[in-house]
Protein backbone atom coordinates (compact mmCIF):
# COMPACT_ATOMS: atom_id res chain seq x y z
CA UNK A 1 0.00 0.00 0.00
CA UNK A 2 1.32 3.43 -0.93
CA UNK A 3 1.99 5.74 2.05
CA UNK A 4 -0.17 8.63 0.77
CA UNK A 5 -3.60 7.14 1.39
CA UNK A 6 -2.42 5.89 4.75
CA UNK A 7 -1.38 9.45 5.70
CA UNK A 8 -4.76 10.79 4.62
CA UNK A 9 -6.47 8.13 6.67
CA UNK A 10 -4.39 9.04 9.70
CA UNK A 11 -5.15 12.73 9.26
CA UNK A 12 -8.83 11.98 9.01
CA UNK A 13 -8.73 9.96 12.23
CA UNK A 14 -6.84 12.76 13.94
CA UNK A 15 -9.32 15.34 12.73
CA UNK A 16 -12.15 13.21 13.95
CA UNK A 17 -10.52 12.86 17.32
CA UNK A 18 -9.98 16.58 17.62
CA UNK A 19 -13.58 17.27 16.70
CA UNK A 20 -14.71 14.79 19.25
CA UNK A 21 -12.62 16.45 21.92
CA UNK A 22 -13.25 20.08 21.11
CA UNK A 23 -16.37 20.38 19.08
CA UNK A 24 -20.05 19.71 19.39
CA UNK A 25 -19.45 16.03 18.84
CA UNK A 26 -18.87 15.87 22.57
CA UNK A 27 -22.48 14.68 22.52
CA UNK A 28 -22.79 10.96 22.62
CA UNK A 29 -25.70 10.85 20.22
CA UNK A 30 -26.79 12.68 17.13
CA UNK A 31 -29.88 14.88 17.12
CA UNK A 32 -32.36 13.83 14.51
CA UNK A 33 -34.28 15.93 12.00
CA UNK A 34 -37.97 16.38 12.68
CA UNK A 35 -37.90 15.37 16.31
CA UNK A 36 -37.95 17.24 19.53
CA UNK A 37 -35.30 17.26 22.17
CA UNK A 38 -36.20 18.15 25.73
CA UNK A 39 -33.63 19.05 28.31
CA UNK A 40 -34.11 19.42 32.03
CA UNK A 41 -32.63 22.22 34.10
CA UNK A 42 -29.22 21.44 35.50
CA UNK A 43 -30.08 23.81 38.32
CA UNK A 44 -33.62 24.55 39.49
CA UNK A 45 -33.77 26.61 42.59
CA UNK A 46 -36.29 28.79 44.32
CA UNK A 47 -35.39 31.57 46.68
CA UNK A 48 -37.80 33.43 48.87
CA UNK A 49 -38.01 36.51 50.98
CA UNK A 50 -40.38 36.55 53.92
CA UNK A 51 -41.57 38.64 56.81
CA UNK A 52 -43.68 37.85 59.81
CA UNK A 53 -44.75 39.29 63.12
CA UNK A 54 -47.33 38.63 65.77
CA UNK A 55 -48.95 40.00 68.87
CA UNK A 56 -49.80 37.18 71.15
CA UNK A 57 -50.51 39.36 74.13
CA UNK A 58 -53.31 41.52 72.76
CA UNK A 59 -55.83 39.38 74.58
CA UNK A 60 -53.96 39.02 77.84
CA UNK A 61 -54.75 37.33 80.13
CA UNK A 62 -56.93 35.29 77.78
CA UNK A 63 -55.08 32.90 75.44
CA UNK A 64 -54.89 33.77 71.79
CA UNK A 65 -56.54 31.32 69.46
CA UNK A 66 -54.40 32.04 66.41
CA UNK A 67 -52.87 29.38 64.26
CA UNK A 68 -49.56 28.59 65.87
CA UNK A 69 -46.34 29.31 64.08
CA UNK A 70 -44.53 26.53 62.34
CA UNK A 71 -41.02 25.37 63.10
CA UNK A 72 -39.43 27.86 60.76
CA UNK A 73 -40.74 30.77 62.74
CA UNK A 74 -41.90 32.32 59.51
CA UNK A 75 -45.51 31.51 60.11
CA UNK A 76 -47.99 29.00 58.81
CA UNK A 77 -46.78 29.43 55.28
CA UNK A 78 -45.86 25.85 54.59
CA UNK A 79 -49.28 24.35 55.15
CA UNK A 80 -50.33 22.34 52.16
CA UNK A 81 -47.26 23.18 50.13
CA UNK A 82 -45.62 20.14 48.60
CA UNK A 83 -41.85 19.97 48.50
CA UNK A 84 -40.25 20.92 45.22
CA UNK A 85 -39.23 18.00 43.05
CA UNK A 86 -36.23 17.95 40.73
CA UNK A 87 -36.61 20.42 37.92
CA UNK A 88 -39.33 22.37 39.69
CA UNK A 89 -39.33 25.99 40.71
CA UNK A 90 -41.78 28.12 42.68
CA UNK A 91 -42.68 31.67 41.84
CA UNK A 92 -45.11 34.15 43.31
CA UNK A 93 -46.33 35.37 46.66
CA UNK A 94 -48.46 34.22 49.53
CA UNK A 95 -49.70 36.44 52.31
CA UNK A 96 -51.32 35.34 55.53
CA UNK A 97 -52.91 37.60 58.08
CA UNK A 98 -55.04 36.60 61.04
CA UNK A 99 -56.42 39.31 63.26
CA UNK A 100 -57.53 36.88 65.93
CA UNK A 101 -60.94 37.00 67.50
CA UNK A 102 -62.51 40.26 68.46
CA UNK A 103 -62.69 42.19 70.70
CA UNK A 104 -59.06 41.64 71.69
CA UNK A 105 -57.28 40.78 68.50
CA UNK A 106 -54.11 38.76 68.66
CA UNK A 107 -52.85 39.45 65.17
CA UNK A 108 -50.31 37.40 63.29
CA UNK A 109 -49.05 37.77 59.78
CA UNK A 110 -46.58 36.15 57.47
CA UNK A 111 -45.77 37.04 53.89
CA UNK A 112 -43.47 35.40 51.41
CA UNK A 113 -42.41 35.91 47.81
CA UNK A 114 -40.64 33.31 45.72
CA UNK A 115 -38.37 33.71 42.72
CA UNK A 116 -37.64 30.68 40.62
CA UNK A 117 -34.48 30.12 38.60
CA UNK A 118 -33.90 27.37 36.04
CA UNK A 119 -30.46 26.95 34.46
CA UNK A 120 -29.52 24.69 31.56
CA UNK A 121 -26.11 23.39 30.58
CA UNK A 122 -24.74 24.66 27.32
CA UNK A 123 -23.35 21.23 26.56
CA UNK A 124 -26.87 19.78 26.69
CA UNK A 125 -28.11 22.00 23.86
CA UNK A 126 -28.59 20.47 20.43
CA UNK A 127 -26.28 22.01 17.85
CA UNK A 128 -28.82 22.70 15.20
CA UNK A 129 -32.39 23.54 15.98
CA UNK A 130 -35.27 25.29 14.38
CA UNK A 131 -36.82 26.56 17.56
CA UNK A 132 -36.30 26.57 21.29
CA UNK A 133 -39.21 26.73 23.69
CA UNK A 134 -39.20 27.32 27.41
CA UNK A 135 -41.98 25.12 28.76
CA UNK A 136 -43.52 26.12 32.07
CA UNK A 137 -45.96 23.49 33.29
CA UNK A 138 -47.87 24.42 36.43
CA UNK A 139 -47.94 21.47 38.80
CA UNK A 140 -49.62 23.26 41.71
CA UNK A 141 -51.10 26.70 42.08
CA UNK A 142 -52.41 28.79 44.94
CA UNK A 143 -54.27 31.93 44.04
CA UNK A 144 -56.83 34.19 45.63
CA UNK A 145 -57.54 35.90 42.31
CA UNK A 146 -59.75 33.85 40.01
CA UNK A 147 -58.80 36.09 37.10
CA UNK A 148 -55.05 35.74 37.53
CA UNK A 149 -53.28 34.48 34.43
CA UNK A 150 -49.65 34.36 35.44
CA UNK A 151 -47.78 34.48 38.74
CA UNK A 152 -44.70 36.15 37.33
CA UNK A 153 -44.21 39.78 36.52
CA UNK A 154 -41.10 39.36 34.41
CA UNK A 155 -38.49 36.90 33.24
CA UNK A 156 -34.80 37.64 33.41
CA UNK A 157 -31.81 36.01 31.77
CA UNK A 158 -29.24 34.28 33.88
CA UNK A 159 -25.72 33.46 32.71
CA UNK A 160 -23.46 31.74 35.14
CA UNK A 161 -19.72 31.61 35.42
CA UNK A 162 -18.71 28.86 37.76
CA UNK A 163 -15.66 29.03 39.90
CA UNK A 164 -13.37 26.04 40.20
CA UNK A 165 -13.08 24.22 43.47
CA UNK A 166 -9.54 23.87 44.74
CA UNK A 167 -7.58 22.47 47.61
CA UNK A 168 -4.09 23.43 48.61
CA UNK A 169 -1.74 24.74 51.21
CA UNK A 170 -1.98 28.29 52.39
CA UNK A 171 0.95 29.89 54.16
CA UNK A 172 0.80 33.22 55.91
CA UNK A 173 4.00 35.14 56.59
CA UNK A 174 3.40 37.51 59.53
CA UNK A 175 6.60 39.41 58.77
CA UNK A 176 5.50 40.47 55.34
CA UNK A 177 1.75 39.99 55.71
CA UNK A 178 1.88 37.95 52.54
CA UNK A 179 -0.30 34.92 52.00
CA UNK A 180 0.92 32.26 49.60
CA UNK A 181 -1.46 29.69 48.30
CA UNK A 182 -0.51 26.57 46.44
CA UNK A 183 -3.79 25.51 44.95
CA UNK A 184 -4.66 22.37 43.15
CA UNK A 185 -7.81 22.53 41.08
CA UNK A 186 -10.09 19.58 41.47
CA UNK A 187 -11.80 19.76 38.14
CA UNK A 188 -15.08 20.39 39.92
CA UNK A 189 -17.13 23.51 39.68
CA UNK A 190 -19.28 25.29 42.18
CA UNK A 191 -22.26 27.24 40.96
CA UNK A 192 -22.16 30.92 41.67
CA UNK A 193 -25.09 32.31 43.66
CA UNK A 194 -28.10 33.50 41.74
CA UNK A 195 -27.41 36.87 40.24
CA UNK A 196 -29.57 39.39 42.02
CA UNK A 197 -28.65 42.17 39.59
CA UNK A 198 -31.20 41.06 37.07
CA UNK A 199 -30.79 43.72 34.40
CA UNK A 200 -33.51 44.36 31.85
CA UNK A 201 -36.34 41.84 31.54
CA UNK A 202 -36.09 39.21 28.86
CA UNK A 203 -38.74 39.52 26.17
CA UNK A 204 -39.57 36.13 24.72
CA UNK A 205 -41.00 35.60 21.27
CA UNK A 206 -44.37 33.97 20.90
CA UNK A 207 -46.11 33.06 24.15
CA UNK A 208 -48.71 30.31 24.15
CA UNK A 209 -50.89 29.58 27.16
CA UNK A 210 -51.31 25.83 27.35
CA UNK A 211 -53.39 25.64 30.51
CA UNK A 212 -53.99 27.45 33.78
CA UNK A 213 -50.71 29.23 34.55
CA UNK A 214 -48.89 27.03 32.01
CA UNK A 215 -47.02 28.52 29.11
CA UNK A 216 -44.74 27.82 26.16
CA UNK A 217 -42.38 30.70 25.47
CA UNK A 218 -40.34 31.03 22.32
CA UNK A 219 -36.71 31.51 23.35
CA UNK A 220 -35.13 30.57 20.03
CA UNK A 221 -33.12 33.75 19.58
CA UNK A 222 -31.71 33.60 23.07
CA UNK A 223 -30.85 29.90 22.88
CA UNK A 224 -29.12 30.52 19.55
CA UNK A 225 -27.00 33.07 21.33
CA UNK A 226 -26.05 30.46 23.88
CA UNK A 227 -25.03 28.15 21.08
CA UNK A 228 -22.91 30.86 19.47
CA UNK A 229 -21.18 31.03 22.81
CA UNK A 230 -20.26 27.36 22.50
CA UNK A 231 -16.47 27.90 22.51
CA UNK A 232 -16.89 29.39 25.96
CA UNK A 233 -18.98 26.52 27.18
CA UNK A 234 -16.51 25.78 29.95
CA UNK A 235 -16.47 29.39 31.05
CA UNK A 236 -20.19 29.91 31.01
CA UNK A 237 -21.74 26.50 30.99
CA UNK A 238 -25.10 27.52 32.42
CA UNK A 239 -27.76 29.72 30.95
CA UNK A 240 -31.33 30.15 31.98
CA UNK A 241 -34.07 32.23 33.43
CA UNK A 242 -35.25 33.76 36.67
CA UNK A 243 -38.98 34.28 37.10
CA UNK A 244 -39.91 37.11 39.41
CA UNK A 245 -43.38 37.21 40.93
CA UNK A 246 -45.89 40.03 40.85
CA UNK A 247 -45.71 41.15 44.45
CA UNK A 248 -42.61 41.19 46.61
CA UNK A 249 -43.91 43.85 49.00
CA UNK A 250 -44.57 41.49 51.97
CA UNK A 251 -47.62 43.34 53.32
CA UNK A 252 -48.70 42.83 56.91
CA UNK A 253 -52.45 42.63 56.51
CA UNK A 254 -53.21 40.69 53.40
CA UNK A 255 -54.61 37.27 52.73
CA UNK A 256 -53.84 37.14 49.03
CA UNK A 257 -51.86 34.55 47.14
CA UNK A 258 -50.64 34.02 43.62
CA UNK A 259 -48.06 31.29 43.73
CA UNK A 260 -47.33 28.54 41.24
CA UNK A 261 -44.96 25.60 41.20
CA UNK A 262 -43.57 24.89 37.75
CA UNK A 263 -41.94 21.94 36.10
CA UNK A 264 -39.49 23.58 33.73
CA UNK A 265 -38.01 22.16 30.55
CA UNK A 266 -36.41 23.48 27.40
CA UNK A 267 -37.74 21.97 24.18
CA UNK A 268 -36.00 22.08 20.83
CA UNK A 269 -37.33 21.32 17.38
CA UNK A 270 -34.35 19.83 15.55
CA UNK A 271 -33.86 20.91 11.97
CA UNK A 272 -30.55 19.39 11.04
CA UNK A 273 -28.70 16.28 12.11
CA UNK A 274 -25.45 16.50 13.95
CA UNK A 275 -22.32 15.70 12.07
CA UNK B 1 -45.72 30.73 88.17
CA UNK B 2 -47.34 28.97 85.31
CA UNK B 3 -48.44 26.07 87.46
CA UNK B 4 -51.52 24.43 86.07
CA UNK B 5 -54.64 25.31 87.97
CA UNK B 6 -56.94 23.03 86.06
CA UNK B 7 -59.73 21.71 88.18
CA UNK B 8 -59.66 24.71 90.47
CA UNK B 9 -62.91 26.16 89.18
CA UNK B 10 -65.03 24.62 91.98
CA UNK B 11 -62.53 25.83 94.51
CA UNK B 12 -62.66 29.24 92.90
CA UNK B 13 -66.39 29.30 93.36
CA UNK B 14 -65.97 28.59 97.06
CA UNK B 15 -63.36 31.27 97.34
CA UNK B 16 -65.67 33.69 95.63
CA UNK B 17 -68.47 33.01 98.08
CA UNK B 18 -66.15 33.71 100.95
CA UNK B 19 -64.48 36.61 99.32
CA UNK B 20 -67.68 38.36 98.42
CA UNK B 21 -68.46 38.78 102.09
CA UNK B 22 -65.38 40.85 102.70
CA UNK B 23 -64.87 42.36 99.29
CA UNK B 24 -67.22 45.30 99.73
CA UNK B 25 -65.20 46.73 102.56
CA UNK B 26 -61.90 45.81 100.98
CA UNK B 27 -62.60 47.52 97.65
CA UNK B 28 -64.69 50.45 98.73
CA UNK B 29 -61.74 52.75 99.16
CA UNK B 30 -59.45 51.34 96.45
CA UNK B 31 -58.70 53.08 93.18
CA UNK B 32 -59.04 51.51 89.76
CA UNK B 33 -55.27 51.30 89.33
CA UNK B 34 -54.95 49.46 92.63
CA UNK B 35 -57.56 46.92 91.62
CA UNK B 36 -55.88 46.46 88.23
CA UNK B 37 -52.52 45.93 89.90
CA UNK B 38 -53.96 43.33 92.28
CA UNK B 39 -55.76 41.58 89.46
CA UNK B 40 -52.60 41.59 87.32
CA UNK B 41 -50.56 40.14 90.17
CA UNK B 42 -53.00 37.25 90.58
CA UNK B 43 -53.12 36.64 86.84
CA UNK B 44 -49.35 36.62 86.48
CA UNK B 45 -49.25 34.13 89.35
CA UNK B 46 -51.70 32.03 87.33
CA UNK B 47 -54.08 32.10 90.29
CA UNK B 48 -57.40 32.30 88.50
CA UNK B 49 -59.43 31.95 91.67
CA UNK B 50 -57.75 34.94 93.27
CA UNK B 51 -57.94 36.90 90.05
CA UNK B 52 -61.63 36.18 89.66
CA UNK B 53 -62.35 38.15 92.82
CA UNK B 54 -61.38 41.32 91.01
CA UNK B 55 -63.48 40.89 87.89
CA UNK B 56 -67.05 42.05 87.49
CA UNK B 57 -69.77 39.72 88.62
CA UNK B 58 -71.28 39.26 85.20
CA UNK B 59 -67.98 38.42 83.52
CA UNK B 60 -66.62 36.11 86.19
CA UNK B 61 -67.92 32.89 84.70
CA UNK B 62 -66.61 33.82 81.26
CA UNK B 63 -63.26 34.78 82.74
CA UNK B 64 -62.83 31.43 84.47
CA UNK B 65 -64.04 29.58 81.40
CA UNK B 66 -61.59 31.37 79.12
CA UNK B 67 -58.68 30.87 81.47
CA UNK B 68 -59.50 27.18 81.80
CA UNK B 69 -59.72 26.75 78.05
CA UNK B 70 -56.44 28.61 77.62
CA UNK B 71 -54.73 26.28 80.07
CA UNK B 72 -56.08 23.22 78.30
CA UNK B 73 -55.05 24.54 74.90
CA UNK B 74 -51.56 25.31 76.12
CA UNK B 75 -51.24 21.83 77.56
CA UNK B 76 -52.53 20.28 74.34
CA UNK B 77 -49.98 22.29 72.33
CA UNK B 78 -47.17 21.16 74.62
CA UNK B 79 -48.38 17.56 74.53
CA UNK B 80 -48.65 17.60 70.75
CA UNK B 81 -45.13 18.96 70.39
CA UNK B 82 -43.82 16.30 72.74
CA UNK B 83 -45.67 13.59 70.81
CA UNK B 84 -44.15 14.82 67.54
CA UNK B 85 -40.69 14.94 69.05
CA UNK B 86 -41.06 11.43 70.39
CA UNK B 87 -42.74 9.88 67.36
CA UNK B 88 -40.41 11.37 64.82
CA UNK B 89 -37.29 11.34 66.98
CA UNK B 90 -36.79 15.04 66.71
CA UNK B 91 -34.86 17.24 69.03
CA UNK B 92 -37.25 19.66 70.72
CA UNK B 93 -37.16 23.04 69.05
CA UNK B 94 -35.11 25.54 70.98
CA UNK B 95 -35.04 29.25 70.66
CA UNK B 96 -37.46 29.34 67.78
CA UNK B 97 -40.63 31.30 67.47
CA UNK B 98 -42.48 28.04 67.53
CA UNK B 99 -42.36 28.47 71.29
CA UNK B 100 -43.70 31.99 71.17
CA UNK B 101 -47.24 31.15 72.33
CA UNK B 102 -45.79 29.47 75.39
CA UNK B 103 -43.98 32.61 76.43
CA UNK B 104 -45.22 34.12 79.65
CA UNK B 105 -46.05 37.51 81.05
CA UNK B 106 -43.85 38.34 84.02
CA UNK B 107 -45.60 41.49 85.12
CA UNK B 108 -48.35 43.90 84.16
CA UNK B 109 -48.34 47.48 85.37
CA UNK B 110 -50.63 50.42 84.83
CA UNK B 111 -49.09 52.62 82.15
CA UNK B 112 -51.99 55.04 81.75
CA UNK B 113 -55.58 55.48 82.74
CA UNK B 114 -58.45 57.48 81.30
CA UNK B 115 -61.69 58.36 82.98
CA UNK B 116 -64.50 57.54 80.61
CA UNK B 117 -67.17 58.41 83.16
CA UNK B 118 -67.30 58.65 86.97
CA UNK B 119 -67.85 54.89 87.08
CA UNK B 120 -65.76 53.74 84.12
CA UNK B 121 -61.99 54.02 83.79
CA UNK B 122 -59.83 52.63 80.99
CA UNK B 123 -56.45 51.25 82.01
CA UNK B 124 -53.52 50.66 79.68
CA UNK B 125 -51.48 47.81 81.11
CA UNK B 126 -47.84 47.51 80.05
CA UNK B 127 -46.68 43.91 79.93
CA UNK B 128 -43.24 42.54 80.68
CA UNK B 129 -42.73 39.23 78.91
CA UNK B 130 -40.19 36.45 79.21
CA UNK B 131 -38.98 37.31 75.74
CA UNK B 132 -38.57 41.08 75.77
CA UNK B 133 -40.61 42.89 73.15
CA UNK B 134 -39.85 46.46 72.12
CA UNK B 135 -42.06 48.37 72.52
CA UNK B 136 -43.62 46.53 75.41
CA UNK B 137 -47.10 45.23 74.62
CA UNK B 138 -49.99 47.25 75.96
CA UNK B 139 -53.42 45.81 76.67
CA UNK B 140 -56.41 47.86 77.69
CA UNK B 141 -58.73 46.84 80.48
CA UNK B 142 -61.68 48.62 82.00
CA UNK B 143 -62.45 49.24 85.62
CA UNK B 144 -66.13 49.57 86.46
CA UNK B 145 -67.49 50.89 89.72
CA UNK B 146 -70.55 49.05 90.88
CA UNK B 147 -71.99 49.25 94.37
CA UNK B 148 -68.99 51.26 95.46
CA UNK B 149 -66.48 48.69 94.25
CA UNK B 150 -64.07 48.92 91.36
CA UNK B 151 -63.90 45.71 89.35
CA UNK B 152 -62.01 44.76 86.22
CA UNK B 153 -63.78 44.03 82.97
CA UNK B 154 -61.63 42.38 80.31
CA UNK B 155 -62.47 43.09 76.68
CA UNK B 156 -62.91 39.39 76.03
CA UNK B 157 -65.33 39.07 78.91
CA UNK B 158 -67.25 42.31 78.59
CA UNK B 159 -70.32 40.47 77.40
CA UNK B 160 -71.41 36.98 76.46
CA UNK B 161 -71.36 38.12 72.84
CA UNK B 162 -67.68 39.03 73.20
CA UNK B 163 -66.68 35.90 75.04
CA UNK B 164 -68.57 33.35 73.00
CA UNK B 165 -66.56 33.47 69.74
CA UNK B 166 -63.24 33.36 71.57
CA UNK B 167 -64.39 30.42 73.67
CA UNK B 168 -65.61 28.64 70.55
CA UNK B 169 -62.29 29.20 68.78
CA UNK B 170 -60.26 28.06 71.75
CA UNK B 171 -62.41 24.94 72.02
CA UNK B 172 -62.03 24.31 68.29
CA UNK B 173 -58.26 24.77 68.49
CA UNK B 174 -58.19 22.40 71.45
CA UNK B 175 -60.21 19.78 69.55
CA UNK B 176 -57.92 20.05 66.51
CA UNK B 177 -54.81 19.58 68.62
CA UNK B 178 -56.28 16.53 70.35
CA UNK B 179 -57.34 15.06 67.00
CA UNK B 180 -53.91 15.53 65.43
CA UNK B 181 -52.23 14.12 68.53
CA UNK B 182 -54.44 11.05 68.17
CA UNK B 183 -53.48 10.69 64.53
CA UNK B 184 -49.80 10.89 65.45
CA UNK B 185 -50.16 8.15 68.04
CA UNK B 186 -51.96 5.96 65.49
CA UNK B 187 -49.10 6.43 63.05
CA UNK B 188 -51.18 8.24 60.46
CA UNK B 189 -48.41 10.68 59.53
CA UNK B 190 -45.19 9.80 57.78
CA UNK B 191 -43.29 12.78 59.09
CA UNK B 192 -43.45 15.64 61.54
CA UNK B 193 -43.91 17.96 58.60
CA UNK B 194 -47.01 16.06 57.54
CA UNK B 195 -48.43 16.28 61.04
CA UNK B 196 -47.75 19.98 61.27
CA UNK B 197 -49.25 20.57 57.84
CA UNK B 198 -52.40 18.77 58.94
CA UNK B 199 -52.52 20.79 62.15
CA UNK B 200 -52.08 24.14 60.49
CA UNK B 201 -54.37 23.28 57.61
CA UNK B 202 -57.16 22.24 59.98
CA UNK B 203 -56.78 25.42 62.02
CA UNK B 204 -56.75 27.65 59.01
CA UNK B 205 -59.86 25.95 57.68
CA UNK B 206 -61.61 26.37 61.03
CA UNK B 207 -60.52 29.95 61.64
CA UNK B 208 -60.83 31.40 58.18
CA UNK B 209 -61.60 35.02 58.87
CA UNK B 210 -62.03 38.05 56.64
CA UNK B 211 -59.17 40.51 56.69
CA UNK B 212 -60.19 43.60 58.62
CA UNK B 213 -58.85 46.99 57.62
CA UNK B 214 -56.67 47.38 60.62
CA UNK B 215 -53.03 48.15 60.98
CA UNK B 216 -51.32 45.60 63.22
Amino acid sequence: MRPWPRLLQSLAWLAGGLLAALGPAAHTHADTVGVQKTIMPFVAQSTFIAASDFSFWSCFPATCDNVVFDDTGVGPRSAGEPALADGQIRVGFKHFYDSGTRPCNCWVYSAEAYRGTALFRTRDLPHHFKSATLVLTATTSNTSDPNAKTPFLAIFRQDFVPYPLAIGDVQFDPATGRTTANLQHLGLFAIAPVDTDLGPPFIPGKIVETGPFSFRLDVTALANGWLQDWPKRNLTPLHGFTLVGFDESLPNQSNNALQVTYAVTLEFDIDDPDF
Amino acid sequence: MNKSRRGYAPLAALVLVGASAVSTAAFAQTMPADVAASFAKAVVAHDWAAAAIYVTDRSRADFLSLMGLGDRLKKSRDDLQAAMDQKFKRQPARGSQANAPADAVLAAEVAAQREISPTVVELDMRLSTTRPIDPAPIVTWRALQTAGEWKIELPACASPEAATPLKQHLQAALDIHLKVAGSISRGEFASAADARTALIGAQRAAFSRPTPMRQP
